[in-house]
């Protein structure tokens, strides 16, 4: 069962008003249905701050939380990561002081990191919580499953939430369609629009990284000993690398949302991811019987699960754009 | 800031808070040593964050101030110098000139207002404690801390204060130390707190044989005084395991051996020793005890000591290191051994309150 963000915050409320907060919950939902600010909600509560305007769990960080996610080239959680999580929750931080760990994205935890995790996951050091959250918790290993309350969040109302580039993304589909552009050029077309939009957003990434490892360099350029800056120039690039990523599994998602509204329109459902694209998705689910639109969703699926892999990605793409719009 | 200081007066200070800081920091501010100038006193402070050292030395300030300067370097450059006196002038942005004869160098360093303070200790319980006595304790049980990672509890010392007693313990599963002082303080002051091992370390390196050390333990934290230096680090938090079950009762055997005789010989035999068979066995006879080593793929060791033994014949088999590492620490010239069988714990103990647990190991033939 899922609840909105807010009924969510309102029973955990609840909860610690009995004296019944478990000490790690799993909060899932798709992009857009307040994850990150109801995790930063009970950090909040816990530790008796909750007025004051939301600020992002990162502006949290200190010694009472620590935040973890994805930093590494293949957009992963490494082992040390957690390891140095862990170290931070077993050091006091004194008396009625809650200590948290949030793993952001931790569907990223590649397995050994999250076999490591299981121990603290199942017994955290008193005084401690942990907060997973993900989109995607069915990547999980079962044992981390049930060592968390799960907490499912419903979409935000009105569909997915989506961005400029989303928004480039979704017209492409609905040109591709309407112009009735079929076979291997009609799909090379669309993956043409879609390869040209992540381009874009990686060079922004990569632009914004550049700015933020230059006001670094300014400041520390000639007193830091050792490596530091390398390893800030290091970091920035890994972090461009796995944006990048991020940002490639969200336009993904659009690709099979648009398909998955078809789906539900030729079976009558109403909650559509992309409403605004009702009339066009509707026309695609008469075009395209069932059968039809399943299979092109698991071709886009499949593209994701290769994705994953060490494959060429321009190979990849292409082979799964011409399966999935050809 | 300006001031002249004695280049061999500095690099011991230096050198003092220097072991704190780490070569991969979290941010570049912890890899610096703050430098306050004060009236006639320089304070050094260092901090990775979990613990923080901060020393005294007097020096001449001509103008007062403070900032920070990249400590490793700072220590490369003092301890190069020749002994004399050493001139460093640091400007309002940060850029320290340091002379000495004809030896000039210009350092940058950062704000100190980037510098994390160390934590203050308003409400907390209060020990004093004989530096000598401490600094015994240390050495007899700190070889035996934990260095796996993964079991946090032990990654440290565990201090009980309880009636007038301060009893420290180290284990790591497989051999446990223990050592009892008599220290007085008021009943409402006892607490158990486990202290990790950095600190140790860095608390071993400042005790000295002479006057005190006061400790302050708040609830999350313990401070160190002494010698004008304080150290500061952060608790583990957690239960440390009950170890007064793993002390054995009565033992059948107490055997008296002279302690350095017993270290050379387990030292030699031990050479035979491999990662597969990583073993020595003692074989207790009427006066004499065999103290052999065999591995298949490397060959074999024996050692015979004459000993006072009266009891039956037994065998029982040790890690090498675990049975060295209590007599390289202990002074006395004479240690008991007690043993119940060949499948109980070991105990190694002096003429004072110590206590070596040590498991033993199971060998075939």
């Amino acid at each position: 069962m899922s609840f909105s963000a807010d009924k969510a915050y309102e029973l955990i409320a609840l909860a610690r008003e009995h004296g019944r907060l478990a000490h790690a919950y799993l909060i899932a939902g798709p992009e857009g249905a307040g994850k990150r600010a109801l995790a930063e909600r009970i950090v909040r509560l816990v530790n008796d701050e909750s007025a004051g305007e939301l600020t992002g769990i990162d502006a949290l960080r200190g010694p009472l939380v620590h935040v973890v996610r994805p930093e590494s080239k293949s957009r992963r959680i490494a082992i040390d990561a957690i390891r140095e999580a862990e170290h931070t929750l077993h050091l006091s931080v004194g008396e009625g002081r809650t200590k948290f760990v949030i793993v952001d994205d931790c569907d990223r935890m590649g397995q050994e990191a999250e076999n490591a995790f299981l121990k603290t996951l199942e017994e955290p050091p008193k005084a401690s919580m942990l907060l997973l959250i993900t989109a995607q918790p069915e990547q999980l290993l079962d044992t981390i499953l049930s060592r968390c309350i799960r907490i499912y969040l419903k979409g935000p109302s009105g569909g997915m939430a989506r961005d400029a580039v989303a928004d480039q993304l979704l017209e492409a589909l609905r040109h591709h369609f309407q112009s009735g552009a079929r076979g291997i050029p009609g799909a090379m077309g669309l993956m043409g629009t879609f390869t040209e939009l992540l381009k874009e957003e990686k060079t922004a990434i990569g632009k914004r990284h550049e700015v933020a490892l230059k006001l670094e360099v300014e400041h520390y350029r000639k007193t830091t000993e050792g490596d530091w800056l390398k390893r800030r120039e290091d970091y920035y690039e890994v972090l461009t690398v796995s944006e990048y990523l991020q940002c490639r599994s969200r336009l993904l998602e659009f690709l099979v949302a648009w398909y998955g509204d078809a789906l539900r329109q030729q079976a009558g459902g109403r909650e559509l991811d992309l409403p605004d694209y009702a009339a066009a998705t509707a026309a695609l689910a008469g075009q395209l019987d069932g059968g039809e639109l399943d299979r092109r969703i698991e071709e886009i699926e499949k593209l994701r699960a290769h994705l994953n892999t060490n494959v060429n990605e321009t190979l990849a793409l292409e082979v799964a754009f011409v399966r999935a719009f050809g | 800031m300006k001031f002249l200081i004695d280049r061999d007066a500095f690099l011991e200070a230096l050198q003092q808070v220097q072991h704190v800081v780490s070569s991969r920091t979290t941010l570049p501010i912890l890899s610096n040593v703050l430098i306050e100038a004060d009236g006639d006193t320089l304070k050094l402070t260092t901090t990775d964050l979990d613990v923080g050292i901060s020393g005294q030395v007097k020096a001449q300030i001509e103008r007062g101030g403070a900032t920070t300067l990249p400590a490793r370097k700072l220590v490369m450059i003092i301890r190069e110098l020749n002994s004399g006196e050493v001139s460093v002038d640091v400007d309002s942005d940060n850029v320290a000139s340091v002379r000495n004869g004809p030896s000039f160098f210009k350092i940058i360093g950062l704000d100190q207002e980037e510098f994390p303070p160390l934590a203050s200790f308003d409400e907390a319980r209060e020990f004093v404690i004989e530096q000598a006595k401490l600094k015994d304790a240390l050495r007899k049980t700190a070889y035996a801390i934990s260095t796996d990672e993964t079991r946090y509890v032990l990654n440290g010392i565990y201090w009980s204060f309880k009636d007038n007693v301060l009893t420290l313990v180290a284990t790591d599963g497989r051999r446990l130390a223990m050592v009892e002082q008599d220290v007085e303080f008021p009943k409402s002051n006892e607490i158990n707190v486990i202290i990790p091992t950095k600190a140790i370390n860095e608390l071993q390196r400042l005790l000295g044989d002479e006057g005190e050390v006061r400790v302050r333990i708040s609830d999350s934290q313990v401070s160190f005084e002494l010698n004008d230096s304080i150290l500061v680090s952060k608790l583990i938090e957690g239960n440390y395991p009950n170890f007064r079950q793993v002390i054995p009762g009565e033992a059948k055997q107490r055997i008296t051996l002279e302690r350095e005789v017993l270290f050379n010989a387990v030292k030699r035999v031990a050479i035979l020793t491999s990662d597969k068979s990583n073993s020595i066995k003692l074989s207790f006879k009427p006066d004499m005890l065999q103290i052999s080593a065999n591995s298949p793929e490397i060959g074999e060791a024996h050692e015979s000591l004459h000993i006072n033994y009266k009891g039956p014949v037994l065998s029982i088999a040790f890690n090498p290191e675990f049975l060295m590492a209590p007599l390289r620490n202990l002074a006395q010239d004479e240690v008991f051994l007690d043993l119940i069988d060949e499948m109980s714990p070991g105990v190694l103990k002096i003429d004072e309150p110590f206590i070596y647990v040590l498991m033993p190991m199971r060998v075939t033939n």
